[in-house]
């Protein structure tokens, strides 16, 4: 299992994050960390990790396809699961 | 004007002629504006009917298909052929009336968060909250519905929006050109694998059909000398009377082309997604080859398999890229001794209809532009197996998703839109079931559909599983309390042929095929048939199994 801080950028509507929560669960990657910002009038950005042992460049792609997503970005490399006292492995939750 | 007459104003504009659905309270507006439009609206008798026919539309034609529901069941009883689009890459525009805006998110009548429960199974969705928002959204549904991989789009559209006054004009048509260019680095190192190659195979699929790439895949299969396998997308994509054609691969694949593709050194995938049903167990699949792989989708491209050179884009652009000779001659020669010692056999001794050989003498009879849906199960497997098809745009098949109950709307769809084709539909007693309220819009609209059920009175396909691979302890399975299919289908106003015996086939098929109008051709097939080779569950498709063949006579 690898961790992985992703960067998305995308249009504001009301169904933008749950798109996108949706496409990392499904392709088999755990959130952990989540933090969503508005970014002017239109724009979110939202930056996460997650975590999964599938290979993140495919998953980066799926979501570059998510219609909205207008950047997406592997902002820091991949590294080993931290092991935290928490079995569900959510560290914080922050949803804009 | 309101907002459901600007809907079908920007649908008008959109250069839709038809749209299938079943009305129901809060699309009530919109089907009030369908009156007086030229939109050619079929009623179906099930909304599930409605958006496989959109598909049989889309899938032959390769613009979206248009289907329509209320709120509530309506729009739930679309999901399904909304799912199967997204799995098969069809366009779609799925419009469903909704609860007036005061009300969303109060349990009213006939509410379901429609956007919610179709998030995973649409490219996209839009809800306006105001008339305003229709011609943008309408716009862009049918650019993102055909646009790079083409896919299910949903608007869902509050009441109170198709009722509030509004004056605006449809935007103009979203005319859609690829233009993008493919990776110039990634054309060399494919060019380099072709040269390198000694034992080329090209694997073609889906990506075929959308693309309407037939005749390119020919020529490029034709230059670089390399067998052509296609999956059950992609059948039709190299004619199956082609000498480069190898076959049909995956679980129940020929032989040929699964060895094929087991030994070669090169495997160009071209609109192919290394679905597991064609790989079999994955590790173990094309293990000596290189990959060059085509695809519009980057976010297929190595998702499964990494490839050696990746061209994202136009798979079109990208075979005229990179055809290269190759100097295959040994290797052709390879193939075409597997063709001719794994070739279908048809010659089986026995009184009762065997379905495969049915269906070739009707393949072989019927016109070569024929279009020809299934359902899912044996037939399906049996009809990817045993007809040429023209083009994969004259396959029709539930592939993906794999939906029973696929076969009979969206043929009805097909021959709809284009009612000077033969258009059959295989099904079987299995999945006609699912839809077959459909026959009633096959007569009211006199649509001459060919209905043939191949009835093993049995989830045969299941039933075969069972057999092979739970030790023969059948479960849910007997369907021996089938409805007389024909009396049946005279019920709904079709006129039907029942047929059990081989040798009453030659003179079905003539009726069958002279017929005008709709008509079933109910055919009783032995119940133990199993289709054959099978790759088993979690095996490679070099350990393909063969069960009891016929035996010759004569």
């Amino acid at each position: 299992m690898t961790r992985t801080d992703l960067r998305v950028d995308m249009t504001a509507d009301d169904t933008a994050l749950l798109r996108l929560l949706g496409v990392v669960r499904r392709r088999g990657f755990a959130v952990r960390t989540i933090e969503a910002q508005e970014l002017g009038e239109c724009s979110l950005g939202v930056s996460m990790t997650i975590e999964s042992a599938r290979p993140v460049e495919v998953l980066v792609r799926q979501i570059d396809r998510i219609i909205g997503v207008t950047r997406v970005s592997i902002s820091t490399p991949p590294t080993p699961p931290v092991t935290t006292g928490d079995p569900s492995g959510v560290r914080a939750s922050a949803v804009a | 004007m309101n907002g459901a007459e600007l809907l079908i104003k920007c649908l008008e504009a959109e250069g839709v002629e038809r749209i299938w659905g079943y009305p129901g309270g809060a699309i009530m507006p919109v089907y009030d504006a369908l009156l007086g439009s030229p939109i050619r609206h079929y009623l179906t008798r099930h909304e599930q009917g409605a958006a496989f026919a959109a598909q049989g539309y889309a899938r032959t034609s390769g613009r979206p298909g248009v289907c329509m529901a209320t709120s509530g069941p309506g729009a739930t009883n679309l999901v399904t052929g909304i799912a199967d689009a997204m799995m098969d890459s069809v366009p779609m525009v799925a419009i469903t009336g909704q609860v007036a805006s005061p009300v969303l998110g109060t349990d009213a009548f006939q509410e379901t968060d429609v956007i919610g429960v179709t998030l995973p199974i649409v490219k996209h969705s839009w809800m306006p909250r105001d008339p305003r928002d229709i011609p943008q959204m309408v716009r862009e549904a049918f650019r993102v519905a055909a646009e790079g991989r083409p896919g299910p789009v949903l608007i869902d559209i509050p009441k109170d929006v198709q009722v509030a006054a509004i004056e605006a004009e449809p935007m103009s048509r979203f005319d859609h050109e690829d233009t993008e260019e493919i990776d110039a680095d990634e054309i060399a190192k494919a060019i380099a694998l072709l040269k390198e190659a000694q034992r080329p195979v090209i694997y073609a699929g889906g990506g075929v059909r959308i693309a309407a790439a037939w005749d390119e895949l020919r020529a490029f299969a034709e230059t670089t000398g390399a067998p052509v396998v296609h999956t059950l997308q992609g059948l039709g994509g190299v004619p199956g009377d082609h000498p480069q054609f190898a076959g049909f691969l995956g679980m129940h694949g020929n032989k040929a082309a699964n060895l094929a593709v087991h030994e070669c050194d090169l495997l160009i995938a071209v609109g192919a997604r290394f679905d597991d049903r064609v790989t079999g167990k994955l590790d173990t699949f094309a293990p000596h080859a290189s990959v060059v792989h085509m695809d519009v989708d980057a976010a297929e491209i190595g998702k499964l398999r990494r490839p050696s050179a990746a061209l994202r884009g136009c798979i079109k652009r990208s075979m005229a890229a990179v055809a290269t000779p190759v100097a295959c001659e040994a290797w052709r020669g390879r193939v075409d001794g597997l063709k001719v010692e794994h070739a279908w056999r048809y010659d089986a001794p026995f009184e009762s209809i065997y379905a495969p050989r049915l269906l070739r003498d009707l393949c072989e009879r019927a016109p070569r532009d024929s279009y020809v849906c299934c359902d899912v199960g044996q037939h399906q497997m049996w009809v990817a197996q045993h007809w040429k098809f023209a083009t994969p745009r004259h396959h029709l098949t539930s592939g993906g998703l794999g939906t029973m109950g696929f076969g009979l709307p969206a043929a009805m769809g097909v021959k709809m839109s284009k009612p000077d084709a033969t258009v059959i539909c295989v099904s079987g007693d299995g999945s006609i079931m699912m839809n077959i309220q459909e026959m009633a819009t096959l007569n009211r609209y006199g649509v001459g559909v060919k209905l043939l059920i191949l009835d093993n009175t049995a989830l045969g396909m299941v039933r075969q599983w069972q057999e092979l691979f739970f030790a023969g302890r059948e479960s849910e399975i007997d369907l021996s309390d089938n409805p007389d299919f024909a009396q049946l289908a005279r019920a709904f106003g079709l006129e039907s042929i029942s047929i059990e015996r081989a040798d009453e086939t030659e003179d079905a098929i003539d009726a069958f095929l002279k017929a005008d109008g709709p008509v079933v051709m109910h055919a009783r097939i032995d119940r133990e048939a199993n289709v054959w080779p099978l790759v088993p569950p979690g095996k490679s498709n070099a350990d393909m199994i063969e069960g009891a063949q016929p035996t010759r006579v004569g």
